[in-house]
């Protein structure tokens, strides 16, 4: 079993392959091979000892497909890698949404409306804090997706802009720039 | 003052949630006292009702139709018996009807009088006070109109950078600093809208934002005979929108003399409102060492275990005490700091998104328990993080010889602590705790600001981490108390069948 997984701006390929003497396996960190030894404790952590005769724990947490690791110092999220294709955010497209999981408490545009940049255009609160949902750039509110008082999920669609000369013509989400 | 009647408590009901009740609930614990627990739905399994004796539901998952609702609180009060309500801090800790309420229906109120919560909590009326009783405030104003016009010309008065506090308000709830005119009117919109939101009162009030100071905070202590002592100060003035991240005692800007100006100030303002209990005054501590009034917290405060690490006092024990009607069992001669502490809060935030909340299932949830280390939390590993309260997960408390001690031992205890399925600031309170100005003592409440303007980025995985990656998926490792994931369940074969349920072999290499 293998995965590519992003660390920081670079795509890893990592396997690891048990050899025949049991607890034993080599790692495979993109072209770098290691070999270590492996227990597992009895909380399901492991204890690695690497070529060098370093031993670290780490423990492991599969959460949908990334795993949350805290090895040698610290607490990780390894993700999938994000893939070739440059990932352009929300922000650069017509959407904008939920910024986190909360409760819409207020609709400060309308459909129809011009809005500048950095104007607030809906309002979400979480925990008890407000949380602004600013225009990135100069537009037109092509549609409201919203309702005050709904539960909204990170990366809901609250509000969709156009480009301000372009009032009739909704941007969808997906129409993105090409991306290098 | 003679005569103060003893009231022995046998049964304490927690008017809160996560880790304040549990340290409530504890402490009545050890002292042989019953305890009852109030839950939302959204907590049925929650930690704390399963610390307590006894636990009453008490409404849906919003706080303003649960842990709000006084009614329903004094009713379980009234079903099980209980003779004593402890408020926690935050919800109805600071709620005078509610105390007094506590008070008419025959039951110990562990707090402070009702008349010393309203003559505090609101602000305007607390600053005058305090100017009355001689304790220095910050310029600002105080009697201001509330429409939005007087308050426009009131901060013409003041000048620029000026904060918008709600007169109510608490906990960086209904506040906004201001640097222009321009920013006036949506910040007093935003703040009012906060307030009415947060506390139903949207009166707001006006003061001067100085300029790198230091927030510094004295413990004080009341009982039932008049007397009033102080446990020192904490600096709090790591703060992200006015919500405290990092605190310690004793504050490195502090020594032994001004500790002693400003205890004095602080109990006299303590005094001023014939405060019992556990209370807190604020002040703000200037560059040049001059110090003014905030306002006074009638409670427990979140940080108060810092004080407990250096004084070697139970703060909570000391309020049961008092509330029997003991008096203080030191004076302010007995009181001497010793050693050095420091606190942290876990918030389920995300340093990399400008801290916006964070949800998810704590997947692994281990602390340190390192010598020298208090965990106090509020979840356990497999909990759920919602959004209905407060996004602070856990306290880390680190004491040491001296402060350098105590930052070894909290950056230790912060890289082992495991936190996994929730996004929360554990890096970035290790970007701090490790941060050469946070070491040198340079402390203002423009740290984070200053030093973090983009917060922190997410952690990129090291080595070892990619090797445990990578090994994990091998095993088949890492599928712990929660249920298995879509991409296991998928993994092959029949999904239907039993086994797909179990999750993947464990500890058998």
């Amino acid at each position: 079993m293998s995965r590519t997984v992003q660390v920081g701006d670079e795509a890893v390929a990592l396997a690891a392959r048990a050899s025949a003497r049991p607890g034993e396996y080599t790692v495979s960190l993109g072209e770098r091979h290691l070999h270590v030894t492996v227990r597992v404790a009895g909380d399901g952590s492991l204890l690695v000892t690497r070529d060098d005769g370093r031993t670290f724990a780490a423990s492991v947490s599969r959460d949908g497909t990334a795993l949350w690791i805290t090895a040698g110092g610290g607490t990780a999220r390894v993700r999938e890698a994000v893939g070739g294709r440059g990932g352009g955010s929300s922000a650069d497209g017509g959407g904008l949404e939920a910024p986190m999981p909360g409760k819409v408490l207020r609709i400060t545009c309308a459909p129809g409306e011009a809005v500048t940049k950095g104007q607030t255009l809906v309002i979400v609160e979480a925990m008890k804090m407000e949380h602004a949902v600013k225009a990135p750039r100069d537009g037109v509110v092509a549609e409201v997706r919203c309702k005050e008082g709904v539960l909204v999920g990170t990366g809901e669609p609250l509000i969709v802009l156009t480009e301000p000369d372009l009032p009739d013509h909704p941007s969808p989400v997906v129409a993105k720039e090409p991306t290098p | 003052m003679t005569g103060v009647p003893v009231r022995p408590i046998a049964k304490v009901l927690v008017a809160n949630r996560g880790e304040i009740a549990i340290r409530v609930i504890e402490a009545c614990a050890a002292r042989g006292i019953a305890t009852v627990a109030v839950y939302s739905e959204a907590d049925a399994t929650a930690a704390h009702v399963r610390a307590a004796d006894e636990a009453v539901l008490i409404g849906p998952a919003a706080a303003n139709e649960s842990y709000l609702v006084t009614a329903r609180v004094l009713d379980a009060a009234r079903r099980t018996g209980a003779d004593a309500i402890h408020p926690g801090y935050g919800f109805l800790s600071e709620n005078a009807e509610f105390a007094e309420a506590v008070s008419a229906a025959g039951m110990t109120w562990i707090g402070p009088d009702a008349f010393a919560i309203r003559a505090m909590g609101t602000k305007i009326a607390a600053r005058e006070r305090m100017m009355a009783a001689g304790v220095p405030v910050v310029p600002g104003t105080h009697a201001a109109g509330q429409d939005l016009d007087a308050l426009a010309a009131a901060a013409a008065e003041v000048g620029f950078p000026l904060l918008v506090k709600a007169s109510a308000g608490g906990g960086g709830k209904g506040m906004r600093a201001v640097h222009g005119e321009a920013e006036l009117r949506p910040a007093l919109e935003a703040a009012r809208r906060e307030a009415l939101g947060a506390f139903g009162d949207g009166a707001l009030y006006l003061e001067r934002l100085l300029l790198k100071p230091r927030h510094i905070e004295v413990q004080v202590f009341g009982d039932r005979h008049g007397n009033v002592v102080h446990f020192g100060e904490r600096e709090c003035s790591i703060q992200r929108r006015h919500q405290k991240v990092v605190e310690e005692a004793p504050s490195p800007g502090v020594d032994a003399a001004l500790r002693a100006r400003m205890g004095a100030a602080a109990v006299a303002a303590a005094k001023a409102v014939d405060y019992v209990g556990a209370g807190t005054v604020e002040f703000m501590l200037d560059a040049s060492g001059e110090f003014f009034f905030l306002e006074m917290n009638t409670r427990l405060q979140v940080e108060h275990p810092v004080t407990e690490a250096v004084y070697g006092v139970d703060l909570v024990g000391l309020q049961l005490a008092v509330a029997m009607g003991a008096p203080l069992p030191m004076t302010q001669a007995d009181i001497a700091p010793r050693g050095h502490a420091i606190e942290v809060r876990l918030y389920a935030e995300d340093p990399a998104k400008g801290f916006l909340p964070a949800t998810g299932t704590l997947l692994r949830y281990r602390p340190s328990r390192a010598p020298g280390i208090r965990h106090d939390g509020g979840y356990i590993e497999g909990d759920a993080v919602a959004v209905h309260y407060d996004p602070m997960l856990a306290k880390l408390i680190a004491w040491g010889e001296d402060r350098q001690h105590a930052i070894g031992r909290l950056v230790r205890a912060l890289d082992d602590w495991e936190v996994h399925g929730v996004i929360t600031n554990l890096p970035f309170l290790l970007a701090v705790a490790r941060h050469p100005e946070y070491r040198a003592g340079n402390l203002h409440t423009g740290f984070i600001p200053e030093h973090f303007p983009d917060g922190l980025p997410e952690p990129i995985p090291g080595e070892d981490a990619l090797i445990a990656a990578a090994l994990a998926d091998a095993m088949g490792l890492g599928a712990g108390a929660g249920a298995p994931t879509g991409a296991e369940r998928g993994a092959g074969g029949d999904p239907s069948a039993p086994w797909h349920l179990l999750g993947p072999w464990r500890g058998c290499a």
